[in-house]
């Protein structure tokens, strides 16, 4: 058991050096990387300057090391245009995204699950069809326009909702519509096959030649298991949805980490998105581990195959 | 949040309590002015002005202030760039259509001066009007040899004002000079502004206080500020004044410079801003331009409110 | 343990392909797409002719003729079809401009990722060992960050522009590629006809190139139709958030972008007709990329 976890553990430190490694070579790499590191509208002593103060003339591998070192502390640079800490900075906008992606994350579960169910209960029927015309939306129509497309209707047409900002649930309802909606047809998908591989399981069968009645099956024995998958899915997708969540931040002037992405795009913040893309990936691959170590603990026979 | 101060000097307040809330995107301060969230709200432009306008209950306040917008050309003492030629800055000053500019992004309340200096000022030569004629500009531009335009590089701006270099943008792609957009955030900005790191295009406004002859030092005379270059005909003259007793004489003397600066079409002048701002039905005195010339609601304890 | 935790930390379209078959198997395999192939050619034919059916300059506007509403609206007039943008611009001369920025950039960054990625796959499952395991760590590492991520991540680095969007889509989309050419081609390895060929003394990189990169030229094939949806609808983000291709060109993204200010005042035909074409698009993408894989490789439904 410690031997897997361990050998979880440095597969994900791996992952991460691979991740910083990418995002570091990226940065030096092309063109001149004193450009970013500096202010915009820096003059010629401005870059030399950064030059010093980041040692860029110094071997590669040297200016890697000292990148981890400021990494490991917790120090991803200043905002050029907030002028705090980009740590900080991202730390007091997380809970806004964790916010909105748990709403999106509920609105794709109660609808992802039930219409999956029921897709995979009817195969062929309509709600399967529906289903699958559900999944191809959600994969087809990005979560931007969807965003506003809601706008226009419920905040210009019908003025019921605020088209921007945040801080009453109202704000909430259209963002995290506009997000859920890709992973509701997701979850949809996963829990249908899910359901359909669960229900043709000896387990159920065995349920149903022992006369219990379907719903019984449904419900308690079929729903539980396949269920299993979905929610792993959901916890992963929690993470990527605090991460794509840019476009529908930007949209609905959400103050959340996705918009100080896009701050950082727009006012040429280099350490700003540097920060988010690191924290970004930092998260998923902790996520990963996390979950398939539960996952390990949870379930023996993982533990077996490793 | 300000509180109202009793004994202030003037008189009482009417109103005990101010609240200032920073919302960064302009369509959600017209919807927050528009619910009632709040009460005034500054600058609001285009577009969503005129809805403002149309809206019962709102109405729009413009204030001009002393802050003239401009387009600067700091590649024009380079012998290889194109806007060494006269002849260019002058077709690029025709290709703008500064009305259609102005009703459209400041509902037309902006002043087109055709002058750095603001109006305001004391010394200030009013320049003939500036004109639009996108074929004369062509005609300019054919006979400086650039028949078909050219690649013009980067235009610089204050991030705020990318509405404004939009639409340059777009009347002089017209006349073929296509150059690429490059907002900066407003410190970036004017560091880079005064660091003279920029290149090509330059637009850029100043509210900065005082008369024709800080104008100009800062902007257009050797070691100005803002100065990329110089003209030595008008350093000459602009030593002249300064040490001039004679007013009359001095004010001829910065004349001569003003109507240099506007002939050689150093600069190009794009309007000199109307910033507009809105009021909500609950206000009956807004402040909004109680003092000419300032673009804020002021003075505070003139504030009134028509119903609690 | 692989196999899970693959299947649980990769993005969601990966997870669902290991797992289920076609989501389309209503569609008999004889049915042809026809819409989808209808108003995709429709797209190509605008994108091609965009020059000669574009009734104005789709990058100058006249600013006196701005938020025109579409033709039929009260206000609109048959000169501006579709109606203005906030500088004049044609909103129909736009769209079919942009319908060419949309299918080059997605044909090519498809083509870019695919080729990389092919590559990449055929030699890491072929050769195994080392190369295999970096390829694969490197291939699962980008595979974690999520598209977008990644790809703005590249793009505040290198700057926006057409040719740099099509890099940047390629550097992040490789690997979906190379994850599933690499599963073919190991299975591949133990065919007789491959294991005739080292019989036979051919060279490495003969083998690769002669024998296995035919074979995994369909699902190459079939993963870029599925990819084109999605890279169109990042290539679509990006512009939007202003990091794509770059204005005054008439991206649809950047159109959505630019047209998001008028939302406010109820100028609708700025965001819901380009976003309407996005959609389209894509849609038709993914519809006929379901049915080519269905329909070339049985054997691809694992995708």
């Amino acid at each position: 058991m410690t031997r897997f976890i361990a050998r979880r553990i440095g597969y994900s430190l791996v992952s991460l050096f691979l991740l910083s490694l990418t995002i570091f070579l990226f940065v030096r790499v092309t063109g001149d990387p004193a450009v970013l590191l500096v202010e915009p509208g820096a003059s010629q002593a401005d870059l030399d300057a950064i030059r010093e103060q980041f040692g860029l003339d110094q071997p590669i591998w040297v200016q890697y090391v000292s990148f981890i070192a400021s990494l490991a502390h917790g120090d991803f640079g200043q905002s050029f245009y907030y002028r705090t800490p980009v740590f900080e900075l991202y730390l007091t906008r997380l809970p806004n995204s964790l916010m909105l992606a748990l709403a999106a994350m509920a609105f794709s579960l109660l609808i992802g699950i039930p219409s999956g169910i029921l897709a995979a209960v009817r195969v062929g029927g309509f709600w399967d069809k529906a289903g699958k015309i559900f999944a191809l939306l959600g994969l087809s129509v990005p979560s931007f326009w969807i965003g506003l497309v809601l706008i226009l209707f419920f905040s210009v047409y019908l003025q019921w909702l605020p088209s921007s900002g945040s801080g009453t649930p109202l704000h909430l309802l259209m963002p995290a519509f506009a997000l859920g909606w890709y992973f509701a047809a997701a979850h949809m998908r996963l829990t249908r096959s899910s359901m359909l591989e669960v229900l043709g399981s000896e387990y159920i069968k065995l349920a149903r030649l022992k006369g219990l009645p379907e719903a019984l099956v449904i419900g308690k024995h079929a729903f539980k298991n396949a269920l299993i998958p979905v929610l792993t899915l959901a916890g992963i997708n929690l993470v990527i949805m605090i991460n794509v969540a840019v476009v529908v931040e930007t949209v609905f002037a959400w103050p959340g980490i996705g918009r100080l992405l896009y701050e950082g795009i727009t006012f040429r913040d280099f350490p700003v998105v540097q920060g988010v893309v690191i924290m970004g990936g930092t998260m998923i691959v902790v996520v990963n581990l996390v979950i398939d170590v539960l996952y390990a603990v949870i379930d023996p026979r993982i533990r077996l195959e490793a | 949040m300000l509180e109202a101060f009793d004994q202030y000097w003037r008189k009482t307040p009417n109103v005990k309590r101010l609240v200032f809330r920073v919302i960064p995107d302009e369509a959600t301060r017209l919807a927050a002015l528009k619910r009632g969230e709040v009460d005034i709200v500054y600058s609001i432009r285009g577009e969503l002005a005129e809805e403002l306008q149309r809206t019962k209950g709102l109405s729009l306040k413009p204030a001009v202030i002393q802050a003239p917008f401009w387009l600067y050309f700091p590649d024009q003492w380079d012998a290889k760039s194109p806007w060494h030629d006269e002849r260019v800055r002058r077709a690029a000053a025709l290709a703008i259509d500064y009305d259609t500019i102005n009703q459209a992004l400041t509902l037309g309340y902006s002043k087109i001066t055709g002058s750095i200096v603001p109006y305001t000022f004391d010394y200030y030569w009013q320049p003939p009007a500036p004109k639009y004629d996108p074929a004369k500009a062509k005609q300019l531009l054919a006979a400086a040899g650039y028949p078909n335009g050219f690649d013009a590089g980067e235009y610089y701006c204050d991030a705020s004002y990318s509405n404004l270099a939009e639409a340059v943008l777009n009347n002089l792609e017209e006349i073929g000079i296509r150059a690429k957009l490059r907002p900066l955030e407003r410190a970036a900005f004017f560091k880079g502004y005064l660091e003279k790191s920029f290149k090509n295009l330059i637009q850029a406004g100043s509210g900065a206080f005082g008369n024709a002859a800080t104008r100009l030092e800062a902007f257009v005379v050797k070691g100005g500020a803002y100065s990329y270059g110089s003209y030595p005909d008008i350093d000459a003259l602009f030593a002249q004044q300064a040490a001039e007793l004679d007013h009359a004489r001095r004010e001829a003397t910065l004349h001569k410079i003003q109507q240099l600066v506007n002939e050689r079409a150093i600069y190009v002048h794009l309007w000199q801003l109307a910033f507009l701002n809105g009021a909500g039905p609950r206000v009956k005195e807004s402040g909004l331009g109680l003092i000419p010339s300032y673009a804020y609601s002021a003075p505070y304890e003139d504030l009134t409110l028509a119903r609690p | 343990m692989t196999m899970r935790s693959e299947a649980v930390s990769s993005e969601v379209i990966t997870a669902q392909a290991i797992r289920e078959p076609s989501r389309f198997e209503f569609m008999r395999l004889a049915d042809f797409p026809l819409v989808p192939v209808l108003i995709l050619v429709g797209f190509a034919v605008i994108a091609i002719f965009a020059s000669v059916l574009a009734p104005h300059d789709p990058e100058v506007g006249k600013l006196v003729a701005r938020f025109r509403p579409p033709a039929w609206q009260h206000g609109g007039s048959m000169e501006y079809l579709l109606g203005t943008d906030h500088l004049g611009r044609d909103v129909l001369s736009r769209l079919m401009f942009g319908a060419r920025i949309s299918l080059v950039v997605g044909f090519t960054a498809v083509i870019v990722a695919g080729a990389i990625g092919t590559v990449l796959g055929i030699v890491s499952g072929y050769l195994g060992g080392w190369v295999d395991q970096v390829i694969m760590r490197i291939t699962d590492t980008w595979l974690a960050l999520p598209a977008l991520t990644f790809a703005i991540f590249l793009a505040a680095i290198v700057g926006p522009s057409e040719m740099n969007i099509v890099i940047i889509l390629g550097a992040v989309y490789w690997t979906r590629y190379a994850r599933v050419i690499r599963g073919e081609v190991l299975s591949l390895k133990e065919r007789e006809f491959v294991r005739l060929a080292i019989v036979a003394g051919l060279s490495k990189s003969k083998i690769m190139t002669r024998h296995i990169l035919p074979n995994v030229i369909n699902s190459a094939i079939v993963l870029g139709t599925l990819m084109l949806g999605v890279v169109i609808v990042t290539e679509a983000a990006l512009s939007f958030l202003g990091i794509g291709v770059p204005p005054p060109k008439p991206a649809w993204g950047l159109m959505l972008s630019d047209g998001k200010r008028g939302l406010m005042v109820g100028y609708w035909w700025l965001t819901v007709l380009p976003g309407s074409c996005i959609v389209l698009m894509v849609l038709s993408a993914n519809l006929l990329g379901d049915w080519l894989r269905v329909k070339l490789d049985p054997q691809l439904r694992q995708l």
